[in-house]
């Protein structure tokens, strides 16, 4: 082939791709900027069940629908704009719906029938897994629960439904008012406090009376996740303790010292001459690194029965810390003796405990341990590359490094801190406007609220040490416009009170943070990850 | 009877090393560091990767078929080429559709992809069906 025919080819096929990419994108798009001009879905929600529906032009408040009852919530979603679905390949059609944004409309024998964002959220149907080949992938809709769900409201089988059936996605205005609108701007000590106060609220109401937890609540069905994890019960008792000490609330406060004594009680072991927190013939450090954080704050929260047991987690801990400041983080019961494994989060969690445990014992052993083990985990070859490019988990990290600041400050990790607050802002999105502030995960997966409210710990804590060491003012304004964002995105998604008109047990999830805005979970560290990082910015914010 | 080739010794000498470092490249990727096997993506590498090491022994060992191998091979790439790049771009062109500006981080990543596979499977084979111009009967 000559090159002359072969450039013709070439640029036949570019202008022929060019042109199809194109027109896919303009037959695909939904203009979700535009004014909703389309018919208004009327539909009636009490406890997580649609009671009645009706799809009109005009004039949405007097719809008339069947049943309406007192006590039900009315809710009005309007199309903006709707776009054909590709194909009904499974994941093509799968993946032609935007997670928590878009609904499916489908048109059969004459009738349409919708399922609303509300629709699709309530049957949990965000975010299914496909099957690909031999891959297993998140993309796009439950189509079994969706179309099942329209070929009932159409009395059509669902295979003949999505045969014959022609779907639309689209994108509705509704009058849901969740996520709420509040943006940076309205973060402030009264928006921040009233959303501890509610979180912390959220875990007092959850809170059985031996002072454990319902552990993770499913607010769509109302029911209890089995299982159990006594780091997260030990975190939301240092949240409920440092809430009630700041909020002086002594309820909460009252709610955290019952929490406190159910670790002591129930989970406390001995792990060869020390004593432990955890279960079973295998313990890890973190139940006991942060079971000793909740046992300081309930101590200096006015609790003084815990300060004993303080100490002696104190000495567990350090016992379990290699020379080098790392420790050993699984202690065997059976063997008695401590194994030389490493996980995720223990070591900073250690060395924020044993920070913590310095201030009430001003034994030595316990901030020279919290600064060796902060050094390990911040000190960085600057040779290494790779650093500047992968990061871990390491809010209990920064955290440390702003407990210890006034008694051992250390400028490499507030500069490790900084620099991985700087990589979160590049992960943070501008849009669309309700996730302004997240942590993006992809197209197909909506942001999630722990991450961040973790990563706001870590930030709000680094922001702190930043001032205090006098840090470059553009980089701490920086800093702060990353918490504010994020924070804002906390608010909109708290259940406060959320879309009560899904829930059955709407009043229990009040104050309650989700997994996400398509997993309405509310499991214990939601809400204590992000209540710690609103306490912590309060107390910035109050001085 | 004779054998005319229509690259020089040197010509000959960078396709066939050419042809068989890519060939090894697929193997090594697709086949040994990617686990995951599936037909409608295997079948084709397979016989592009081939048709690749096959034209690469020929051309090393001075075959008479191996110039007609290599026209098949740099064929068989080319079109590989383009139609995942058609594939890949139109995955873009379906993200942009449907997530509008959420679709930033898989758009790049296909066009990641499709960047990473040109020089392999557009640009060399397109450089050997030049070189080797058009197909004439080799043997006189």
């Amino acid at each position: 082939m000559t090159l002359e025919r072969l450039l013709r080819i070439l640029a036949v096929y570019s202008v022929v791709l060019a042109v199809c990419a194109l027109g896919l994108v303009w037959f695909l798009r939904v203009d979700r900027s535009r004014a909703p001009r389309g018919p208004y879905i009327v539909s009636l929600w009490r406890g997580g069940n649609r009671l009645a529906r009706a799809v009109v032009a005009a004039d949405p408040e007097h719809a008339t629908l069947d049943g309406e009852t007192r006590g039900a919530t009315r809710l009005i979603e309007q199309l903006i704009d709707d776009a054909p679905i590709l194909a009904k390949d499974p994941l093509i059609f799968a993946g032609s719906l935007v997670s928590a944004r878009d609904g499916l409309s489908v048109s059969y024998r004459g009738k349409t029938a919708y399922a609303t964002p509300t629709d699709i959220e309530r049957l949990d149907a965000y975010e299914a897994h496909v099957q690909f080949g031999p891959l297993e992938l998140i993309v796009g809709i439950d189509l079994e629960r969706v179309i099942g769900s329209l070929a009932r409201e159409l009395a059509a089988s669902p295979a003949e439904l999505f045969r014959y059936g022609t779907f639309r996605r689209f994108a509705v205005h509704d009058s849901s008012g969740y996520p709420r609108e509040l943006g940076p701007e309205q973060v402030n000590a009264k928006t921040v406090r009233a959303a501890v106060l509610a979180a912390a609220q959220y875990l007092r109401r959850v809170q059985h009376p031996d002072g454990s937890f319902r552990y993770e609540i499913d607010a769509l069905t109302g029911a209890d996740t089995p299982g159990y994890n006594y780091p997260r019960h030990s975190g939301a008792t240092y949240f409920l303790a440092r809430a009630g000490r700041v909020l002086i609330d002594s309820a909460i406060t009252d709610s955290a010292r019952r929490a406190g004594a159910f670790l002591r009680d129930h989970a406390t072991l001995h792990c060869g001459e020390h004593v432990c927190i955890g279960e079973g013939q295998q313990v890890d450090l973190g139940s006991s690194a942060l079971a000793l954080l909740a046992y300081v704050e309930l101590v200096e929260g006015g609790a003084p029965e815990f300060r004993e047991p303080a100490a002696k987690l104190a000495d567990f801990v350090r016992s379990l810390q290699r020379p080098d400041g790392e420790f050993k983080h699984v202690y065997s019961i059976a063997e008695n003796h401590a194994v030389d494994v490493q996980f995720e989060y223990y070591t900073g969690e250690a060395a924020l405990a044993l920070g913590a445990a310095h201030r009430l014992s001003g034994d030595a052993r316990d901030l020279d341990g919290a600064s060796r083990a902060l050094a390990r985990l911040t000190h960085k070859n600057p040779l290494f590359v790779g650093a500047r490019y992968f990061w871990a988990a390491e809010h209990w990290t920064c955290q440390t490094l702003d407990a210890l600041w006034a008694r051992a400050p250390d400028a490499k990790a507030l500069k490790f801190c900084l620099d991985w607050q700087a990589e979160n802002r590049t992960a943070q999105l501008t849009s669309p406007p309700q996730y302004d502030g997240a942590i993006g995960r992809g197209p197909f997966l909506v942001p999630r609220l722990t991450p961040l409210a973790s990563r706001l710990e870590a930030a709000v804590a680094t922001l702190h040490a930043a001032r205090v060491a006098h840090t470059d003012a553009r980089e701490v304004a920086a800093l702060e416009d990353e918490i504010k964002r994020g924070m804002a995105f906390l608010l909109r998604y708290q259940f406060a009170p959320g879309p009560s008109y899904l829930f059955p047990d709407a009043r229990t999830l009040q104050g309650g943070v989700p997994g996400s805005p398509i997993e309405m979970k509310v499991r214990i560290d939601y809400p204590q990850h992000a209540g710690c990082a609103m306490l912590r910015y309060l107390e910035l914010l109050t001085g | 009877m004779t054998t005319e080739y229509v690259l020089s010794p040197r010509a000959r000498w960078i396709f066939a090393a050419s042809n068989a470092f890519v060939g090894a490249l697929f193997i090594v990727l697709c086949f040994v560091v990617i686990k995951t096997r599936f037909w409608l993506v295997d079948l084709p590498l397979a016989v592009v990767v081939l048709l690749l090491e096959a034209s690469a022994v020929g051309l090393f060992a001075r075959r008479r078929w191996a110039e007609r191998v290599l026209r098949i091979a740099a064929w068989a790439a080319f079109v590989c080429g383009l139609a995942l790049s058609a594939l890949l771009v139109l995955t873009i062109a379906f993200l942009r559709g449907v997530y509008g500006e959420m679709s930033g981080v898989a758009m790049a990543t296909c066009g990641l992809v499709v960047a990473l596979v040109t020089p392999y499977l557009i640009v060399l084979p397109a450089l050997e069906l030049s070189w080797l111009g058009p197909r004439r009967d080799s043997a006189s």
